[in-house]
């Protein structure tokens, strides 16, 4: 293999998504959808495979693909029947070219003859069957068409060969009696004589197979000899010819006989000395072409009136199969020909009929050439098997392949071509892609890209820390620069995206794999495979999905004769279906066949010792299912060859969580069962909360942490318990077990019993006897004291809601506050005890250095904003290194919380408007925070807040739901919900508290876009918000150009007693970036100034209470030091109205209203008083 | 320099002069900031954000089992090393010094550093892996490191 690696690398990615196709096509041909167009599919796929294959000499994968190619031919052609027989050998031939691209490199050294056994076994049926036509042509006669129609037929249908015609000879005496035209032909043809008679329309006993016995056709006609039989074998000829020695017969009369008599192929045209300039050529015109004929040297040169030297007889005829392959190396030349001379078209018919290629051969690299899908100008003859399918569709696919030679998208079928909700998996998987708008990148290529706009985004921090940032001017383009740069981090990440059909693709092959084995009918439904997820979520579903979809047919899907019984259709139905559902993707399994049977789980559950009879006395259907998600678990009491072997939910369900995912099993007995898996759209970024221990930063990710323990004062030493050599607290009558990270990472070994206890010790400050009895008599009365508390939120939820300040951290064993973070580790429940949290943020994960695998505590690592690098925790790891891990489950108690996560959650009530309240799903919700009336920038009609250096819009949910609006305050606060396409915030005045319980959601009284519905909760009614849904409204804008922190815009004070003014103003003031706040009068300017400061102060001059020039005296007056600038905005136009404004302490008197003139102005003034400073 | 010749980058370390080949070197580069990594050998000292590539930033003064400094040097120096002789990974010396030629015939690989006993308590302490040789330079003996082996070694460590 001489190739580089990277066109190998593109031949390996190009001939993956060709087999996928060519697969998926097989498959579909099977099921009897459009067979003749899936076929045709298939044959340019595997044809493209070959070309690439040819082109870096992989002479294995090219041999299969040929002869796979050649059966496919064979198959469009109709001359061997489209047979199951055959369709299996091709898959099989795909499987094979599948492992030899897998490893390229030593293809060439795999053994592929039972491939090619296998696919000649096949082609065998199909071998031209040589056979005599005679028939009498009087019998067409009725019409003229039909004898040409006859003839056109044939030509079509078989090669032809010694046609001979013979009047017979009549007895004249005989009235009325009719010649017999009598017309026979040795045929070379694929299919059995009666196929061919039925398709020429002719009586079966025409055509007789030399070797059957003679008398069984018509005897040969009298009076004249018949030809020597040919011995009906295709030769090849190279035919090389100065076509000026037909001047004098004509061209045209030359190229029909010539069609006629044989296939044509490899034609090529030579003009000597193109002298354009000196007029029309008159050298030789020299014509070659490789003729393919039954005919013998002798018989073609006389019948084409050439001498026997004008052809050179090739020794060995190529094999049947390899025509195809002839045929596209033949295209070059042809197209080559028609390219630099197109008169010969016209002399030519065959030729002329194709379409030009001219521009293909023009600029298009080899490789575009030698891949190009069946070409057309291939096949100069009609008489071809091949020609009239491929001749109207291919052109345009061809010259585009062509166009761009290396192309493929980053992921296959980008919008599959029927809607995509409906779309069956042949429609979705054949959904051709336009590919000239997408080039091949290779992953590693984004991964640098994406820390290069890390990169871009620290230097913007190190500059705004700088301090010529506080320059305003400098700020808004800091501001632009972070915008920028974390959109180009989206932008590469979406570039990572894949449509979900691409992992689809192989599933209907699997499906009927299982059916096939299992004796089932199965079919297999996809939707959604235009849902896009990164190409690492969608490599590592794979496994997953197939484990879940073969087992719904092994063990769903009942056998044909069952689900006849239960009245059910006889073909089992697997649906597979994608969706969005925010920022994760959902993808359901579904199949129809038993369901999961809840008493055959129970008896296996107990039968193997995985719960008791007690437990499992006390689970509801649900938990019952979810046993099946324990490892060790299968329901089948036959293990079958394809699933039931004790491998199975179980590692499907740790690899989705490893996914960041989660995975839940419903079922309706004799109905079916559903799969529903969540999982993230990317792997690459993740949101973690931020956490500090000991001065490092720590990252844990999202989906891991449940809430946030606050505990400070006295509370901690109400709240720990000692048990044994286990801290634990109570939440919500509880026991969670606690982890002390600082202890964690300061024992690099796996904590012992003797470990732990020194550290209790430690934070305690008593020997853990002392601290154990401590404990149970704390733990009593904490239970005594809880037992009534049922749903009601404790203090401490409140604070996992509402994030709080942290405060200035204390020496760790004094501590008097403490943040415990609960986590979901592997099997249970936990809270780490950090430092501090602090912020949510969307990190960039990296995987952790080669040398250091096998940490367990590190999932990775990442760079913060600020330029630092945080690990990202793995909780389980932490688990099992802080010895709480119970890996088996057996041993471990039931899971108590398992209950209430089924069908309760914890809620958030909130209070926007005064009327109403609201209730938001607490996992909804990044988190909560407090924030003053002054942080929120209003820029235009538009308001923003600036959280974590991000700006986010705001929403105000009277603006999209009828309810009542807020009324101003000084402090607000913000829920800032999980997002799908941009964050964003909602405005609220009070979080009221957070609930944990079940909430009915009344989904019927009200109708809001933006509402789930309403529902009761502490008592009072109250309305379900639906996050997404508010997203959705969000108005379609980005962010304006200058939204930056508060503090970099100019305040402008405005005072104007008009309220249409006041709002056309500050619309325009805003619009421009300033902060606008407005005021009716002047005195109530002088009552803001005393609060607030401000760049520039315009004012009205007539108002009531204060008028302008007042103010203005005023204000000079008060602050004599002009901290600020003044602007008269008026409809007094006067020159001695002008000389008042001045004399009051006004910098500039302007007329109203001409916007452009006010901001001039305005912009003026700021920037003498900027000269000024 | 002549086919005989290669260049070496010198350093110091606890007072002594080490060097290794320039062409093993990407960068040098100095004043970062070390996020620690628990339950490593203390030869790492940790993470360091390197223009957005997160760079493995490890101590020879602990791989060779030279003294190692109470105090952090604030003068300490990444030589950050070429991905095909060490991913992602840099290793702090207290200084470098300049690039010289040290011709072949004039290392003498089969010296080693003295303390070269392994430190029972001390695994990570691995001189002899490391040295490549011993190189004479005019300003006196410059100890010649393979870098290679840093990953290799910690690997190794990691794994007893």
């Amino acid at each position: 293999m001489n190739a580089s690696r990277s066109t190998a690398n593109d031949f390996v990615c190009e001939a993956r998504e060709h087999l996928a196709l060519v697969e998926a096509g097989l498959l579909a041909a099977e099921c009897g959808q459009d067979i003749a167009a899936q076929i045709d599919r298939c044959f340019r796929g595997m044809h493209s495979l070959k070309g690439g294959a040819g082109l870096l000499g992989l002479r294995n994968i090219r041999l299969v693909a040929n002869r796979a190619e050649n059966l496919l031919d064979a198959l469009r052609a109709g001359t061997i029947p489209v047979s199951t027989d055959c369709l299996e050998s091709l898959l099989v031939a795909c499987d094979r070219l599948g492992s030899l691209i897998d490893d390229l490199a030593g293809s060439d050294d795999a053994d592929i003859a039972a491939t090619l056994a296998r696919l000649d076994q096949c082609l065998q049926t199909a071998a031209p069957l040589a056979m005599r036509l005679s028939l009498d042509l009087a019998t067409l006669e009725d019409t003229t068409d039909r004898v040409t129609g006859f003839f056109r037929r044939l030509i079509e249908l078989a090669e032809v060969a010694s046609p001979r015609v013979a009047l017979s000879a009549i007895d004249v005496a005989a009235p009325f009696a009719r010649p017999e035209l009598r017309y026979e032909v040795d045929l070379l043809a694929l299919g059995t004589p009666a196929l061919i008679a039925e398709r020429l329309g002719v009586a079966e006993t025409c055509l007789v197979v030399p070797d059957m016995p003679a008398g069984a056709g018509p005897q040969p006609i009298a009076g004249r000899a018949p030809c020597p039989p040919s011995p009906l074998v295709l030769r090849s000829y190279d035919l090389a010819l100065d076509l000026r020695r037909l001047a004098d017969r004509g061209v045209a009369s030359f190229f029909q006989e010539l069609v006629a008599a044989c296939r044509v192929e490899r034609v090529e045209l030579r003009i000597e000395d193109p002298a354009i300039e000196q007029g029309l050529p008159r050298g030789a015109v020299l014509y070659s072409a490789r003729l393919e004929t039954t005919l013998s040297t002798a018989e073609l040169a006389a019948r084409l009136g050439l001498a026997e030297s004008d052809f050179r007889a090739l020794d060995e005829p190529p094999p049947y199969g390899d025509a195809p392959a002839a045929r596209a190396a033949a295209a070059e030349a042809s197209a080559a020909a028609v390219e630099s001379q197109t008169r010969p078209a016209s002399a030519s018919p065959p030729v002329s009929s194709a379409p030009p290629v001219a521009p293909s051969a023009a600029g298009a690299p080899p490789v575009a050439r030698s891949t190009a899908a069946g070409l057309p100008s291939a096949t100069v003859t009609p008489a071809s098997t091949t020609a009239a399918p491929s001749a109207a569709g291919s052109p345009a696919l061809s010259v585009a392949a062509r166009a761009v030679p290396a192309a493929a998208p980053v992921g296959l079928p980008a919008a599959p071509a029927e809607s995509p909700s409906t779309a069956k998996a042949s429609s979705a998987v054949f959904a051709e892609t336009d590919r000239s708008g997408s080039v091949r990148i290779q992953v590693e290529l984004l991964d640098r890209l994406m820390n290069l706009a890390g990169e871009l985004l620290q230097t913007r921090n190190e500059l705004a820390s700088s301090r010529q940032a506080q320059d305003p001017e400098l700020a808004g383009a800091l501001q632009r620069l972070r915008m920028v740069s974390s959109e180009m981090q989206n932008t590469i990440l979406l570039a990572r995206m894949q449509p979900v059909g691409n992992l689809f693709l192989k599933f209907p092959r699997l499906v009927r794999n299982v059916a096939k084995q299992l004796g089932k009918q199965i079919e297999l439904e996809v939707q959604g495979t235009e849902v896009e997820l990164d190409k690492s979520v969608i490599e590592m579903l794979s496994d997953p999905l197939t484990h879940i979809i073969r087992n719904g047919c092994d063990h769903g899907i009942e056998a044909p004769e069952e689900r006849a019984r239960r009245g059910k259709p006889t073909t089992g139905k697997v649906t597979l279906r994608a969706r969005h559902e925010g920022r994760r993707i959902a993808i359901e399994i579904c199949d129809d066949g038993r369901g999961i049977d809840m008493h055959g789980v129970r008896r296996k559950a107990l039968a193997l010792g995985l719960r008791s009879e007690v437990e499992l006395d006390h689970m509801d259907r649900r938990e019952l299912m979810e046993l099946i998600l324990l490892p060790g678990f299968t329901t089948t009491t036959a293990v079958t060859e394809l699933s039931g072997r004790g491998v199975g939910m179980d590692v499907v369900k740790t690899n989705i969580e490893r996914l960041g995912g989660s995975l839940s099993l419903s079922s309706t007995p004799g109905e079916g069962t559903v799969v529903l898996l969540h999982v993230p759209l990317t792997l690459a970024i993740i949101p973690c909360l931020l956490a500090t221990i000991d001065n490092g930063w720590y990252a844990i990710p999202q989906k891991d942490v449940e809430e946030i323990v606050y505990l400070h004062g006295e509370q901690i030493d109400e709240r720990l318990e000692v048990a044994f050599d286990q801290e634990f607290t109570r939440l919500r009558g509880q026991l969670l077990p606690l982890v002390r990270l600082q202890d964690v990472f300061a024992h690099p070994q796996p904590l012992s019993g003797s470990d732990r206890r020194a550290i209790i010790a430690r934070h305690h400050g008593l020997d853990v006897a002392a601290a154990a009895q401590r404990a149970a008599s704390g733990s009593r009365a904490a239970g005594s004291q809880r037992t009534a508390s049922g749903s009601r939120a404790a203090g401490s939820r409140a604070a996992a809601a509402v994030a709080e300040q942290p405060a200035p951290r204390a020496a760790p064993v004094a501590a008097r506050e403490l943040f415990c973070v609960v986590v979901r580790g592997e099997h249970e429940r936990y809270g780490m005890i950090v430092d501090h949290v602090h912020a949510t943020e969307e990190i960039v994960v990296k995987p952790m250095h080669r040398v250091l695998r096998g940490l367990g505590c590190f999932a990775g690592a990442t760079i913060l904003g600020d330029g630092g690098v945080a690990l990202i925790l793995n909780t389980v790891g932490i688990a099992k290194h802080a010895g709480l891990a119970m890996a088996d489950p057996r041993t471990q108690p039931l899971a108590l919380e398992g209950r209430d996560r089924q069908e309760q959650q914890t809620v958030l009530v909130f209070k926007a408007g005064p009327q109403e309240r609201f209730v938001v799903p607490l996992h909804d919700l990044r988190r909560v925070e407090r924030i003053s009336a002054d942080r929120i920038d209003r820029v235009g009609d538009r308001e923003f807040v600036t959280l974590d250096a991000g700006v986010l819009p705001i929403v105000r949910l009277d603006q999209s739901l009828p309810v009542s609006a807020i009324e101003p305050s000084d402090e607000y606060v913000v829920l800032l919900p999980v997002w799908h396409l941009r964050p964003y915030a909602i405005l609220a005045t009070a979080v009221v508290d957070s609930i944990f319980g079940a909430v009915s959601v009344d989904t019927d009284g009200i109708h809001a876009d933006g509402l789930v519905g309403s529902t009761q909760i502490l008592g009072e009614f109250a309305l379900v918000l639906d996050v997404f849904r508010v997203e959705s409204q969000l108005p379609k804008w980005t962010p304006p150009a200058l939204p930056g922190p508060e503090s970099k815009l100019r305040r402008v004070l405005l005072v104007e007693d008009t309220q249409f003014f006041r709002q056309v103003v500050r619309h325009h003031l805003e619009s421009a970036g300033y902060r606008v706040t407005t005021v009716e009068h002047g005195a109530a300017a002088l009552v803001v100034l005393e609060r607030e400061t401000f760049d520039l102060v315009i004012s009205d001059i007539e108002m009531p209470v204060m008028d302008g020039w007042t103010l203005a005296q005023e204000i000079r007056r008060r602050y004599p030091e002009r901290k600020f600038r003044m602007l008269a905005l008026t409809t007094l136009h006067r020159e001695e109205d002008r000389a008042k404004s001045l004399a009051s302490g006004f910098d500039r008197h302007e007329v109203k209203l001409d916007p452009q003139r006010l901001l001039d102005a305005a912009a003026a003034l700021l920037e003498t008083r900027h000269e000024r400073r | 320099m002549s086919d005989g010749e290669r260049l070496v980058c010198t350093f110091r370390i606890a007072g002594r002069l080490f060097g290794i080949d320039v062409l093993a070197i990407r960068g040098i580069t100095a004043d970062r900031r070390y996020t620690p990594i628990p339950h490593t050998p203390p030869a790492v000292i940790g993470y360091t954000n390197l223009r957005g590539e997160i760079i493995l930033a490890i101590d020879l003064a602990q791989m060779l089992g030279l003294p190692v400094a109470a105090a952090v040097n604030p003068h300490a120096q990444l030589i950050l090393l070429r991905p095909s002789v060490g991913e992602a990974c840099g290793l702090l010396v207290d200084e470098v010094y300049d690039v010289a030629p040290v011709s072949a015939d004039r290392v003498d690989a089969t010296r080693a550093l003295e303390s070269s006993e392994l430190l029972e308590d001390r695994p990570w302490v691995v001189p002899q892996a490391l040295v490549a040789g011993i190189g004479m330079l005019p300003q006196g003996l410059v100890v010649l490191l393979d870098p290679a082996q840093v990953l290799l070694q910690l690997e190794r460590i990691r794994s007893l």
